[in-house]
């Protein structure tokens, strides 16, 4: 099995960017069969929340496990000034945080207006009082995703404890 | 029949004493060590959390500055709502894992985060010091409000100076004894009365004089259009100093310092999600305070200071009693957060500033003792600014916002970004506090159309991007980093 390669100066590859481990573990995978079976273990991978060194023993092709982790983790551990990291909020609840902004901050020349009115209100004023109820519905929705993500995760943790 | 005046002051007194006495009791129930004094022992559960928030983003500003600015600018004072629920979202995404941080490794304060996260003490020294300076104009904003209440209900019997003063007293003297406690639980009969008062005149005073509010804003309409659109009764607060306005303070509302260590009483991270959740729900609140405004510009128009706007209405159209408990609302509403701003300014003061530079052997107990100490000196010099200056409290207000939002790139990119570097964020803070500080003081504020706040904010950022860009990578730093590091050595 070929090894995880690591990106850096020493081995005196005359890399300009740091590579994608996933990408890398690919390259290194000669034969079109490994390259499906590493795609396939690197889904499988990412798809758990957390992983564990004894779990990828168990599941084999450690690796391309290995790789996918580094990736996911890419963002955790100590930054260049000794600080922490911490893991970035999903994409999804990203987007639905987004969607606020984009209502009540940037679009405000299409609302800013005093007709229609609406239940007796100026047309921006009812925009921006019908958002700070829409607003936590989106926020609500983004609770769920992360939600479901970090107990998906602590699941994984517990289980991987008892066996 | 007694003096309108004197029973006005009355209950505004009765409310506030009330308060202070909770304020006090909340505090002599638990041992005072620093901890507990400034984060309240890290065990505060979503209710209490909720009220603690709520008690620091609604104060006297939004009590007394909102309806200032619907009535002296009009369109342009819609920025309040926009960015008080954006913000929310903001706080969703951030506050969590820097409470995570936060409990991992024991933080109180702001600066003790920067000190965590770059591991330079003058840089958190810098946090702290922009820190009390910008809390400042804060803290002069409800002493500013408190002045307004009772010059207003006692007829002008009893000058600003002096209710400030009285005020300023009562205020050190209970966050000297109580801590963060005091105010949480003042919070709670505060945001009782606050809703109930807004309410009342929101819904009242529209009836009194139009029959409602959709006749009022009918009203307004025909008078004054363009009143109720940006830019209002202003000509340079237009759409762009809109967005621009909306940006920085909804990224900057949780860098007060105030806020980021009110996070840190959260009993876990979820809780502050599900508050962030919630929160934008009590912004509704602040509808009725337009409409007071807005009422107040057809009710009693040319006011000279906008900011007096609702307590003049609500001494029109109401019994006196009426009005002395709308004032003891917002006497409230603007103590409990200015106890936290004080509080918050002294512990940043003493343990962020004076312990690691000038006295690195001080103990926890000194480091109380000379919080409290700082606590009536930081009272004072907010008195003194409130008394010898005047500027409508939403400017105040902004001001702070365009200094506290300096913190933003420094607290996020450390979370999210692994190549930010010390020397980046701390060029990046300087190059915007700078910045705020030419612009506002040279009275370029706004600049261009955008908010100069803003423009600090965008040059702060690339700043701190650029050079962390640049900053070589030190010898024996991570290995994973010296593939990117020799790009440019």
């Amino acid at each position: 099995m070929a090894a995880l390669r690591q990106p850096s100066a020493a081995c005196g590859t005359p890399t300009t960017r740091r590579q994608n481990p996933i990408i890398s573990q690919l390259q290194n995978d000669v034969c079109a069969t490994r390259r499906i079976v590493s795609v396939w273990v690197t889904i499988r991978t990412l798809s758990y929340p957390c992983g564990d060194e004894s779990q990828m023993n168990r599941m084999g092709h450690y690796a391309t496990m290995k790789a996918a982790l580094t990736w996911r983790d890419s963002n955790a551990g100590p930054n260049l000034s000794g600080g922490f990291h911490v893991r970035r909020p999903s994409l999804g609840a990203l987007f639905l945080g987004l969607i606020p902004f984009l209502a009540i901050c940037f679009s405000v020349s299409a609302w800013d207006r005093v007709y229609p009115m609406i239940l007796g209100l100026p047309f921006n004023l009812f925009w921006l009082l019908s958002w700070t109820v829409l607003t936590p519905i989106c926020m609500w929705a983004g609770y769920r995703v992360e939600a479901s993500r970090t107990s998906k995760a602590s699941g994984r943790r517990r289980s991987a404890r008892r066996s | 029949m007694m003096n309108p005046s004197a029973i006005a002051l009355a209950v505004i007194f009765a409310i506030v004493l009330l308060g202070s006495a909770i304020g006090f009791y909340a505090g002599t129930r638990h041992k005072m060590s620093l901890e507990q004094w400034t984060v309240g022992g890290r065990a505060f559960g979503t209710l209490l959390m909720w009220l603690l928030m709520a008690g620091e983003i609604y104060t006297a500003f939004s009590f007394l500055g909102v309806s200032g600015w619907a009535y002296s600018r009009g369109g342009p004072a819609l920025y309040i709502l926009a960015y008080l629920t954006l913000s929310n979202v903001v706080a969703f995404f951030i506050l969590p894992p820097i409470w995570d941080l936060g409990r991992e490794h024991g933080l109180q304060t702001l600066s003790d985060f920067f000190l965590m996260q770059y591991r330079n003490k003058y840089l958190a020294a810098f946090v702290s010091v922009v820190g009390v300076a910008f809390i400042i104009p804060y803290l002069q904003l409800q002493l500013t409000g408190l002045g307004i209440i009772m010059e207003v209900a006692s007829f002008g019997g009893i000058g600003r100076t002096h209710a400030m003063v009285i005020a300023v007293a009562l205020l050190a003297g209970f966050v000297f004894v109580s801590g963060i406690r005091a105010v949480a639980w003042v919070s709670v009969l505060k945001d009782l009365l606050m809703v109930l008062a807004v309410v009342s005149i929101g819904i009242c005073v529209p009836h009194i004089y139009f029959g409602g509010i959709a006749p009022m804003f009918a009203a307004l309409a025909r008078v004054k259009p363009a009143h109720l659109v940006m830019p209002g009764a202003t000509n340079d607060l237009g759409h762009a100093w809109y967005i621009s306005t909306v940006l920085l303070t909804s990224l900057g509302a949780l860098m007060w310092p105030h806020l980021f260590g009110a996070s840190f009483t959260a009993r876990s991270a979820d809780t502050l999600r599900r508050n962030a959740v919630v929160m934008p729900l009590y912004t509704i609140s602040l509808a009725f305070i337009f409409f007071t405004g807005f009422a107040a510009v057809l009710v009693v128009p040319g006011l000279s200071d906008g900011d007096l706007s609702l307590l003049t209405v609500v001494r029109k159209a109401f019994p006196a009693w009426m009005l002395g408990l709308i004032g003891g609302a917002g006497a409230l509403t603007a103590m409990a957060p200015a106890a936290i701003l004080i509080l918050t300014a002294s512990t940043l003061f003493a343990k962020n500033l004076y312990r690691p530079i000038f006295a690195p052997a001080m103990t926890d107990d000194h480091v109380a003792r000379l919080a409290r100490i700082m606590v009536v000196a930081l009272s004072l010099i907010s008195l003194y600014f409130a008394v010898y200056s005047s500027t409508t409290l939403v400017s105040l207000l902004l001001l702070g916002y365009a200094g506290v939002a300096q913190f933003f790139p420094g607290v996020v990119l450390g979370l999210f970004w692994k190549r930010v570097r010390m020397v980046g964020v701390f060029g990046g803070m300087m190059v915007g506090v700078a910045c705020t500080t030419f612009l506002v003081l040279s009275k370029k504020d706004p600049f261009g159309g955008l908010n100069a706040g803003f423009i600090a904010l965008c040059a702060n950022f690339a700043t701190t991007v650029l050079v962390s860009m640049l900053a070589p990578v030190k010898a024996g730093g991570l290995e994973d980093f010296s593939a990117s590091a020799s790009d440019n050595p």
